[in-house]
């Protein structure tokens, strides 16, 4: 390997997210945008298009879906009936969370194009704060974006009576080590901080799920490689007494399911998750699998099996959506198929009956343009904690 | 005797109820009916651009989400693409490649003759790539600098990660599904060939196109033939193959996380990179190939 300083510099891939590739010899002038380094995630807060806005600061209606269109926040409720939570400049809102009971909102925004260097801001990350600011929290660039918020008490911080906000900041790169350029980081006194999660080389997290103020979570781990699935999905258990995990050190994660369908996780109730497990090669096995983390020894109960849910694996991504302890949100094969092939641009959500595998029809529009979803959890705490008699468990 | 008493009232039935009627129309060439796999519309009257495009302008030349930047192999000697497999195509590339009259030469007294490459790599030259069902792709740019004395030695590279369908290559005549595939024809019973015309439309020069959906984004170009044939069972076809971008609802790249339909997929950075490869290396554009090697 040659040193960059002369004409040209060679740039294996290994080395590439470390070092900017540099000008062959010069026929042309040289190149004056190289490939970005990975760059540290250094917090910059430029101003972005919320900065300086209020919203109502009142709690929106547990039992409901936030949605965004755009350019009104909505929540809507199951019958498909809308209420406006917020007015506010056009802009591409791209995610949604809600604290425990709807006291605080995170809401996340992609530029608006054009974005051509790397040095454009890509993504901005805002919260809307109980007392009426709207205040900026993250913000990158580097056609990074800013991904799953989510409002969650540290596992290890016991004391802890406040939410903190956590994300994903994604990039397109790849490290030595393998991994996808995916960071998750925590809001802070000091601003975003990084959040160290231990794994192995090639996987990256791409997806965190829990229900919003609980101290367990999911993630959803991409590997480069799609065997024996894309994603494995693991359950943090740091809350049980690992030594030295902290609030920025996640460290007990534990194997939960394989799967190649990347609609994410949703949990139903502080207990409670549901997780698509399916392979590629096998779609006539696609199942909803229900996991209990008080029942996780004994297995996962199959809420369905079916082939009538989409995989959000073509075309046309989106994500599974909690809606109450008993039911989920999802997207027909069908329907999805008709967006994917230009027959359609607007379809409904349908919802899942987890005790019966039920799937009925709602009165709830999903547009591919509009992807910025979130259910509202009541706390936690209201909730009685289900045992395990009740449910038939089975392997895998 | 009841099949030919039946056979002209059936045939009115189908045709009114469109069933023997042509293909229904588009809207023009950039519809996107034009752009399904295997679609009967891929080939008719409507999907033929009428006229040459002009490239949008373009900024700096750049290696925007490329692994390797403008390197001869003589410089990655000793890297992973120090392989024969990576200039399996470029005996053929290099005669093909028009002579540039001194004329034609750019202001500097050089021009760049470019090409793109596409590889599928059975468990091989993955770091870096996704690797999909034990293949792992890459998309070269490669390019030869001609001057009044003729073309200059070596061949400059440049490397982007890259992905097409599910990218295993028993299933490259499966539509909507296999990658791109190496071998075909452009008409039934035609010659086998195994590249394509980069940034053309059944025939016309459709250059760089900007498109800001979320399957394109930030842009694509066209593959010609636009409509292939299966060498071995020439009534299969399939269509409508692209080199473009991808990027989720959330704003994240579907690099990564979403197969395409069979269209070689660069990240973000990538298609950046590339279209400025193709504005500033790639001076014999509006004939350019696009070459596709499978490693299986």
């Amino acid at each position: 390997m040659r040193s960059a300083g002369h004409g040209g510099a060679i740039c294996v891939t290994v080395l590439l997210a470390l070092g900017a590739c540099q000008a062959p010899d010069a026929l042309d002038p040289p190149l004056d945008t190289v490939t970005p380094t990975a760059r540290p995630f250094q917090v910059s807060l430029e101003s972005g298009p919320f900065d300086g806005l209020r919203w109502s600061g009142r709690p929106v209606e547990t039992g409901s879906l936030l949605h965004d269109d755009g350019a009104r926040l909505w929540s809507i409720d199951l019958s498909g009936r809308r209420r406006l939570v917020w007015r506010h400049p056009e802009a591409r809102v791209v995610q949604l969370a809600a604290s425990e009971g709807g006291r605080r909102l995170a809401i996340g925004l992609a530029a608006t194009d054009p974005r051509i260097n790397v040095s454009d801001t890509s993504a901005f990350l805002y919260s809307l704060d109980p007392d009426g600011r709207v205040r900026l929290v993250d913000v990158v660039d580097d056609f990074r974006s800013l991904d799953t918020p989510l409002f969650l008490r540290p596992p290890t911080e016991s004391t802890e009576t406040t939410e903190r906000l956590y994300w994903l900041r994604v990039g397109e790169g790849v490290g030595s080590d393998g991994r996808i350029q995916t960071q998750v980081m925590v809001e802070s006194a000091a601003g975003p901080r990084p959040v160290r999660v231990p794994l192995r080389f090639t996987e990256g997290v791409v997806d965190i799920d829990a229900y919003p103020g609980s101290d367990t979570f999911t993630l959803s781990l991409f590997r480069q490689n799609d065997v024996p699935t894309r994603f494995e999905i693991l359950r943090n258990d740091d809350r049980s007494g690992s030594a030295d995990a902290s609030v920025t050190l996640w460290g007990t994660n534990e194997s939960r399911a394989q799967t190649d369908v990347p609609i994410g996780v949703a949990w139903v109730s502080p207990t409670d998750y549901v997780v698509p497990v399916a392979h590629e090669f096998f779609p006539d096995d696609y199942a909803l699998r229900l996991f209990r983390t008080t029942c996780e020894s004994e297995g996962s109960a199959r809420v369905y099996r079916g082939t009538a849910i989409d995989w959000g694996f073509a075309e046309t991504p989106w994500r599974l959506l909690p809606a109450g302890p008993h039911h989920v949100l999802v997207l027909g094969a069908h329907d999805v198929r008709s967006v994917f092939e230009g027959r359609a641009t607007g379809i409904f959500w349908r919802l899942l009956d987890l005790r019966t595998g039920r799937i009925a029809s709602t009165r709830i529009a999903w547009n591919v343009d509009e992807q910025a979803w979130a259910w509202v959890v009541e706390p936690g705490d209201r909730l009685p904690e289900p045992g395990c008699g009740d449910t038939r468990w089975t392997w895998p | 005797m009841l099949l030919r008493r039946l056979f002209i009232p059936l045939c009115a039935l189908l045709v009114t109820s469109g069933a023997l009627a042509a293909p229904p129309a588009v809207a023009d060439w950039s519809d996107p009916a034009c752009e399904i796999d295997g679609s009967p519309l891929a080939g008719s009257d409507g999907c033929v651009p009428g006229a040459d495009a002009t490239d949008p302008a373009s900024g700096p030349n750049s290696c925007a989400g490329a692994s390797i930047c403008e390197q001869t192999y003589a410089q990655l000697r000793g890297t992973v693409f120090d392989d024969s497999d990576v200039r399996t195509e470029d005996d053929r590339a290099l005669s093909e490649l028009p002579v540039v009259p001194a004329r034609r030469l750019r202001g500097g007294g050089i021009s760049y003759g470019g090409w793109v490459s596409f590889h599928l790599y059975r468990d091989k030259h993955c770091a870096g790539t996704i690797k999909d069902n034990n293949f792992c792709g890459w998309l070269f740019h490669k390019y030869r600098a001609i001057d009044s004395s003729g073309p200059r030695p070596g061949i400059q590279v440049t490397a982007f990660p890259a992905r097409s369908g599910n990218n295993r290559p028993a299933s490259k005549w499966v539509r909507n599904l296999g990658p791109v595939p190496n071998r075909f024809t452009a008409s039934a019973g035609g010659r086998a060939r195994t590249s394509f015309r980069w940034g053309r439309m059944n025939g016309s020069y459709t250059g760089f196109e900007r498109d800001g959906t979320g399957s394109f984004y930030p842009g694509k170009w066209r593959l010609d033939p636009w409509v292939i044939h299966q060498p071995s069972k020439p009534s299969h076809t399939r269509s409508s193959f692209e080199i473009h971008g991808g990027r989720n609802g959330d704003g994240s790249s579907r690099f990564w996380t979403t197969r395409t339909a069979g269209c070689i997929r660069l990240t973000i950075k990538g298609i950046r990179g590339l279209r400025a490869k193709w504005s500033h290396r790639t001076d014999n554009r509006r004939r350019a190939e696009v070459y596709v090697v499978h490693h299986a």
